[in-house]
This record gives C-alpha cells, sequence and structure tokens, in this order.
C-alpha cells in the first residue's frame, strides 16, 4: 500500500485500484469492510450460517478475479451483492438436489442444519427475532436485513432485490409491521 | 448508508405534515443505529421521537431487532486470503514449470542451429553423431579378452585373435 494520510479511511475506488494491482492489504480491507453485510445478506437467503459463511467467501473470490471487469456503474457493495445473490442460488439449487438425493437413498430428511446445541447458546430475546426475521417472504426479509443492519439506501436495496426504490421502502415497512406483530404476540 | 432530507420536512403543524415526519422518521430510524445521519437530520429525529409515541415505539423495536444482527465469523477472511495465496502458489509453480520447459527447448533449439549452420545441413548432424562415444548398446564385440579392439587392424588378424581366444 502506498504511504498516504493514514488517519483517512481509503474509499472503496482507492482500494479497488490498489486491489487490481496485485496490493493485498486493499484486498484485506475490502473483505472486512464488505464481508459483514455479504454474509448476512446470504443468511437471509440461505437461513444457515455454515452455508453463508461458505457462500460469502465463494462470493469474495470470485469478485476478486473478476476484478477488472468491475466497471462502477454500480457500487462496489451492489455489485457484491449481485454476486452474492447468484452465489445464493447456486446454493440453494445443489441444497435441493442434495434433497432430492437424500430422499431417494436415505430416508427422511434432517429439519434444520445448525446443531441443537449452537442453537441453545444463543440467547432467546435473539433467536426469537430472527426466528421470526426468518418467516418473512424473501423480498421483505432482505430489505428488513440490508435497512436494519447494514443502513442500505432505499434505492441500493431495489437494486440488489430487483425491485423499485419505492417497492424497497414497502417491503421494507411491511416488513417491520410482521415483525412488530409477531414479537408482540409472542411475549 | 441513505442522505437525509434536509428540506425541513418536520417544521409543519399540520397533520398531514405529521403523517410525514412519522414517514421521514421511520425511514430513517435505522440509521440512528449505525451513525448514517448526520448532526441535524438524528437532531430532528430525536426531537419526533420526544413527541411521538408510535415512532417511540417503532424505535424500541428496531432497537431489539438490531440487537440480533448477526455477525460474520472470521473464517470467510480467513478463506479469502489462504485461497488466494494457494491459487498464487500454484499459479507461481505453473509459471516455473513453464519456463523450465521453455528454456529446455531453446536451449535444444540453439544446438540445432548451431551446428547446422556451422557444418551445412544434415551432414554435420551425422558427423556429430558420429564423433561420439559408442553407445552403451553396443554388444561385446566391440571388446576383445576385455580391451577394446584396436584401430585399423586387418580383418585376418582379428579372425587370428578371436581363434586365440576361442579356439
Amino acid at each position: 500500500m502506498t504511504n498516504r494520510d493514514e488517519s483517512r479511511e481509503p474509499g472503496d475506488a482507492e482500494l479497488l485500484e490498489l486491489a487490481r494491482s496485485g496490493d493485498t492489504r486493499a484486498v484485506n480491507l475490502l473483505v472486512q469492510r464488505h464481508q459483514a453485510v455479504v454474509y448476512r445478506f446470504l443468511l437471509g437467503f440461505l437461513k444457515d450460517e455454515d452455508q453463508a459463511a461458505d457462500a460469502a467467501q465463494e462470493t469474495f473470490l470470485k469478485a476478486l478475479d473478476r476484478l477488472h471487469g468491475f466497471r462502477g456503474d454500480a457500487s462496489f457493495r451492489t455489485w457484491l451483492l449481485a454476486i452474492a445473490r447468484n452465489e445464493a442460488l447456486g446454493s440453494i439449487r445443489a441444497r435441493s438436489r442434495r434433497r432430492e438425493e437424500s430422499l431417494d437413498h436415505t430416508g427422511p430428511l434432517q429439519g434444520r442444519t445448525n446443531p441443537p446445541d449452537e442453537v441453545a447458546v444463543r440467547t432467546e430475546s435473539v433467536q426469537r427475532v430472527r426466528t421470526a426475521l426468518e418467516r418473512l417472504p424473501e423480498k421483505q426479509r432482505l430489505s428488513v436485513s440490508l435497512r436494519l443492519f447494514d443502513g442500505l439506501s432505499f434505492r441500493e436495496i431495489g437494486e440488489v432485490i430487483d425491485s423499485s426504490e419505492g417497492a424497497a421502502r414497502v417491503n421494507y415497512h411491511y416488513g417491520i409491521g410482521r415483525l412488530r406483530e409477531w414479537l408482540h404476540d409472542d411475549r | 448508508m441513505t442522505t437525509g432530507d434536509e428540506s425541513g420536512i418536520l417544521a409543519g403543524d399540520g397533520p398531514g405534515a405529521g403523517e410525514q415526519a412519522c414517514a421521514w422518521t421511520r425511514d430513517r430510524i435505522p440509521l440512528r443505529g449505525l451513525q448514517g445521519l448526520s448532526r441535524s437530520e438524528l437532531a430532528e429525529l430525536e426531537v419526533h421521537l420526544l413527541r411521538c409515541g408510535d415512532c417511540r415505539a417503532e424505535a424500541e423495536l428496531v432497537e431489539t431487532l438490531q440487537a440480533s444482527s448477526p455477525e460474520p465469523p472470521p473464517s470467510i477472511l480467513v478463506g479469502v486470503l489462504e485461497a488466494r495465496a494457494a491459487r498464487n502458489d500454484s499459479h507461481g509453480s505453473d509459471w516455473r514449470r513453464w519456463v523450465i520447459r521453455s528454456a529446455a527447448v531453446l536451449v535444444l533449439a540453439l544446438g540445432a542451429s548451431v551446428i547446422w549452420s556451422r557444418d551445412g545441413g544434415t551432414d554435420a548432424v551425422w558427423a556429430l553423431a558420429l564423433e561420439t562415444e559408442p553407445p552403451a548398446w553396443y554388444g561385446s564385440d566391440w571388446v576383445v579378452a576385455g580391451q577394446p579392439i584396436p584401430e585399423g587392424l586387418p580383418d585376418e588378424v582379428l579372425r587370428g585373435l578371436l581363434e586365440e581366444i576361442d579356439p
């Protein structure tokens, strides 16, 4: 990395330029900066922590391989999330194929992939919220998650979920409304 | 992060303005906990929350939801770095193999071209072959009584030597 003003956080464009020229520190910073949003986005799709982590890793590897092809029409984050979305759809397809094979050959499916003791470690409240989030329809779940946890603009959410800015806003507010009802009823 | 509306939408007092104010606030409540609002937006939002119970309830819900935010495991960054390092190593050894092979081909080609240009074509190659030591696959006929056959002996002398060894 070149010696610049260390107090200033470098922007994505600056890091991308350095990463393209093979700067490993820039690559690290890009991954560190965006791994949370990519992981949570994938968790919203896949609903499994291990699979979300694996898919996030693949997303970054693919993005870094294609860095020279990124033209900057959208933000780097939106571009990453588009790759993550494809990765998630691929994982879901592979999972359903495995399920079919498993049904064909080994009988009944396991209900949930997370081991029960792992779930038990989480606080009850956090688990309740996550379960409620998982119940939301996909676009509402993704809109709520991207807005609540990562502060994406509605325009950016619209690009990611393939909807308009207005539809993303509506999805978010519907999602919040449902969560309010469900979490209130659970008390 | 979104940028806020700086138009002072919260300043109005009528019911329409109130609904608009609630909509404006609820759009931005998630950004409050993510430090995604400007100072003036945050001030407007906090003032509205003091006045509006419904928006305050939503802010509490959003806080609860944000507290459940799943954090990424460190394995993502580690995995990305390891995979890239492994790939770079593999590319490096591919590159070294390619260089060694290319160098070998180049040396052979240069050697052949030198011989060709010095002695004029295929004759020179044959000459080179004849100048070399007898190859390993020659049979024991080249050796008589453990000694190499002296050069220039006539056939009769050679026959005599063989009879002495094996009458």
